[in-house]
């Protein structure tokens, strides 16, 4: 074995926050010229390890080599002058700059009268921009681009320090997949100039297409690593949650009963035409489609966040226009969103309070509030959702995403609804959060309601609807049956507007 | 050593309040009268007008809003009721009305305090402005209205409904005083214990997700600024009632301090975090600094030296210790 060379190799890593053992004895070992995935649920120690070896803050014990060299009690700026260079997973783009701007903050090149070079800076711009294939004005603002191509920014910065050692930190997870395909291309092209990549994604099958070999952390230990082509995906799952998972999607059979929900010609003026569909008690109506297809909006419209051009909604055979979210909750509706930070959790609040907000009205006794009955449900939720939390009082901005993830749709359980809209219900929660909200999803229309749930994942929608609905660009192009015939690269068709 | 632990973070969670009780000790050690029945009422006393505003403040400050009118709304609430509380033919505009029982100025002054309130609310959620905006021109437009009803002239001759607001029963606690309690414990059951409350958490901690959670926004934000408005009326209303009469010019200002008491006491300026019970504590620390001060013969410039820089360590220290919070 000796003759294998590394270009890092982290030993014996710990690293220890006031109370907790983030870190015990995890070892990371990277060869030059190899992707590496570095996998396990959220809280397994991954950004942890990431942000000692970029030295965000330093290991409490452990040894870094890199390059040949211990590394010792450095800073960021000297991982990045080492050639270790990281695109975060949040990005925090300074909106109203330039894209070139943005890819040299910090370090501008400077002429000889010591002002910024602009002329330099466009044109080493340009060319980090071509190595990331992406076709942008290097003056355009930050803010004018989509989320996926502020990524790609991200990334061809990292690029741009001409790092041997490029960390990436689910780069992919704003991207579509023909982006996620460029990405792999850049990738790929790092490689071939014999530099080295950490691939950090909860996305398995991104994990088998791109990567060379894989670590997997568990509790913050280190569980093993292996050439990926030697594994499957369910040893790798296996290896994260440290049991065997026989099915990631434990789809439950339950019978279909009467329409619930029914959606005719409901359009809007700028996001959906004409969209017609109905869903039945019991179902899961799974609801496909790629970003800018207009689910959400779809969505948002049916619970009365957003004006419909025309068009009806009729639930239990009762007309539906809620003019605001309280309409549509009194009216049996449950919106679990797509974006938890932005419009979901009330980050400072604790869990009881995010737990009881939707449902308020319900605890009036009189002018005041029934205390105690928020308390008693707020555990009953606690205990029956199984978040992790030791008490209700804990503000939920400190709970792991499955975490809040989960105290969320417990939020939404109170309000007893009878269709439940899901947007997105699982990104970026571990596989073992995943598994049981994919459970709890099943013991929801096992009880009788009804969910739609919008996925942008393949094995989701696929592995856990009844019928799936497929958008493109704002028109529904096939509503189907979820059986045998169903196929990846059917609705991947359908979703591109190409059948 | 958890014991230790355990202390340290009581000590941290209330460390205003042990800010307040270190004064107090201190002010006494170094001047004993300080604890004197009537130094302490006087302290509360003092307290009355920028405390029955901070409790207006502090819901507007826990939706995320600021209200840089307060001053001027106090003063306009305070002289449209003691207009209608002027001894017989004394009064400028209506002097032909008759003398009128005390309730009618008392209903105004606080139906005035709460119109404005209100409009500052339906100017903030349909315009969709920011409050510091809004307020910031309401401050002039208020004072100004505030000036063209009385044409500039204090208000004076009041009946004497307000000399007896004005006192004191049992010859020693002030009626003010007593009007501050039941305010503090009024807005301390709104804000907890009903939905009012609630949701006015929910818009300060994450306006988005309130819209979803079916928070009404639009109506609760009107809510808020008149309840505040309401609780200007009531400084207003104590303060004319001390004096027996009120200057349009009277509480320019205020607002800083009514917030100022708010900050201090840990109610965060970015929304959603606060209690009463923080407001009331900071109010107080306000009020007993001036207090101490003056008993200690301090000069009234170094007195203002002084309060500011309370303010910005104060605040300094609670961000430290809530780092990272939202």
């Amino acid at each position: 074995m000796s003759e294998e060379k590394y270009l890092l190799e982290m030993t014996g890593i710990t690293k220890e926050f006031p109370g907790v053992k983030a870190l015990r004895g995890v070892e990371l070992k990277v060869k030059a010229g190899e992707v590496h995935g570095l996998l396990g649920e959220n809280g397994a120690g991954k950004s942890t390890m990431m942000n000692c070896l970029m030295c965000i803050f330093p290991p409490t014990t452990g040894t870094i080599i890199f390059d040949g060299q211990e590394r010792v009690g450095h800073t960021p700026y000297d991982s990045l002058n080492f050639g270790i260079s990281m695109v975060q997973q949040e990005l925090s783009p300074v909106r109203d700059r330039s894209i070139m701007s943005n890819i040299w903050m910090g370090r501008e090149p400077h002429n000889k009268l010591g002002l910024i070079d602009w002329k330099k800076m466009q044109k080493d711009t340009e060319e980090v921009l071509k190595a990331v294939e992406l076709d942008e004005n290097p003056k355009t603002l930050m803010r004018d681009l989509t989320v996926a191509k502020m990524q790609m920014v991200e990334i061809a910065r990292a690029i741009s320090y001409n790092a041997k050692l490029i960390i990436m930190d689910e780069p992919s997870s704003a991207l579509t997949e023909k982006e996620t395909q460029q990405l792999f291309r850049v990738i790929r092209k790092l490689k071939a100039e014999g530099r080295s990549v950490i691939y950090i994604s909860h996305k398995l099958d991104e994990i088998k297409a791109i990567t060379d070999r894989v670590s997997v952390y568990r509790d913050g230990t280190y569980v093993s690593s292996a050439n990926t082509a030697d594994i499957t995906q369910d040893q790798i799952i296996e290896m994260m949650v440290g049991r065997a998972v026989s099915d990631i999607f434990p789809k439950v059979q339950v019978p279909i009963g009467e329409t619930v929900l029914k959606v005719e010609n409901l359009s809007h003026e700028k996001f959906f035409h004409n969209v017609s569909f109905e869903v039945h008690k019991g179902e899961i109506f799974g609801l496909m489609g790629l970003v800018g297809a207009g689910r959400t909006e779809l969505m948002e419209t049916i619970f009365g966040l957003r004006e419909r051009a025309g068009g009806s909604v009729t639930l239990n055979g009762k007309d539906l226009h809620p003019k605001s979210g309280r309409d549509a909750i009194d009216a049996g509706i449950a919106f679990i969103t797509e974006d938890r930070r932005g419009n979901g959790i009330f980050p400072v609040q604790d869990i009881q309070y995010n737990t009881v907000i939707a449902n308020i009205q319900s605890y009036k006794k009189g002018p005041l509030l029934d205390l105690k009955q928020m308390e008693k449900d707020t555990d009953e939720y606690i205990e029956k959702i199984q978040v992790k939390t030791p008490n209700q009082q804990q503000q939920i901005k400190n709970l792991s995403g499955g975490n809040q993830q989960k105290v969320l749709i417990g939020r939404w359980l109170l309000t007893d609804p009878d269709v439940i809209i899901m947007d997105e219900p699982t990104r970026g929660i571990d596989v073992g959060s995943k598994a049981e909200i994919h459970k709890l999803i099943g013991t929801l229309v096992a009880e009788g309601k009804c969910v739609i749930m919008i996925s942008s994942e393949l094995p989701e929608v696929m592995g856990m609807s009844d019928r799936i609905m497929v958008m493109h660009e704002g028109t529904v192009t096939g509503i189907l049956e979820n059986n045998d015939q169903v196929t990846a690269e059917g609705l991947m068709a359908l979703a591109s507007g190409i059948e | 050593m958890e014991r230790n632990m355990d202390i340290k973070k009581l000590l941290s969670k209330h460390a205003t309040a042990v800010i307040l009780i270190a004064m107090c000790l201190l002010i006494t050690i170094l001047r004993p009268k300080f604890l004197a029945p009537n130094n302490l009422i006087s302290v509360l006393s003092s307290a009355c007008v920028y405390g029955c505003m901070a409790l207006g403040a502090t819901f507007i400050l826990i939706s995320g809003g600021i209200d840089l009118a307060a001053g001027s709304e106090v003063a306009f609430a305070g002289v449209a009721g003691a207009l209608f509380g002027q001894v017989a033919f004394s009064g400028k505009i209506l002097a032909s009305l008759p003398e009128l029982p005390f309730i009618v100025p008392v209903l105004i002054t606080l139906l005035a305090g709460a119109c404005i309130g209100v409009i500052n609310g339906l100017l903030i959620a349909y315009f969709n402005t920011p409050p510091f905006i809004i307020t910031l021109g309401m401050t002039t437009v208020v004072r100004g209205f505030t000036l063209l009803l009385t044409g500039g002239e204090p208000v004076s001759n009041l009946s004497s409904g307000y000399s007896v607001l004005g006192g004191k029963i049992l010859s020693f606690i002030p009626i003010s005083v007593i009007i501050f309690i039941a305010l503090i414990i009024l807005a301390h059951i709104l804000l907890k214990r009903t939905q009012f409350g609630y949701d006015t958490y929910a818009i300060g901690s994450n306006v988005e997700a309130a819209r979803v959670s079916g928070v009404k926004v639009p109506a609760t934000l009107v809510k808020i600024y008149g309840f505040a408005g309401l609780m200007y009326a009531f400084a207003g209303l104590i303060m004319t009632s001390r004096a027996v009469s009120i200057h349009p010019g009277a509480a320019v200002g205020y607002e800083l301090t009514a917030i100022a008491g708010c900050v201090i006491g840990g109610v965060s300026p970015s929304g959603g975090v606060g209690t009463i019970g923080n407001t009331v504590i900071g109010t107080l620390v306000i009020s007993v600094l001036r207090n101490g001060l003056t008993l200690l013969g301090v000069d009234s410039y170094w007195q203002q030296i002084a309060e500011g820089l309370v303010i910005v360590i104060a605040v300094a220290i609670d961000v430290r210790r809530s780092k990272g919070t939202k």
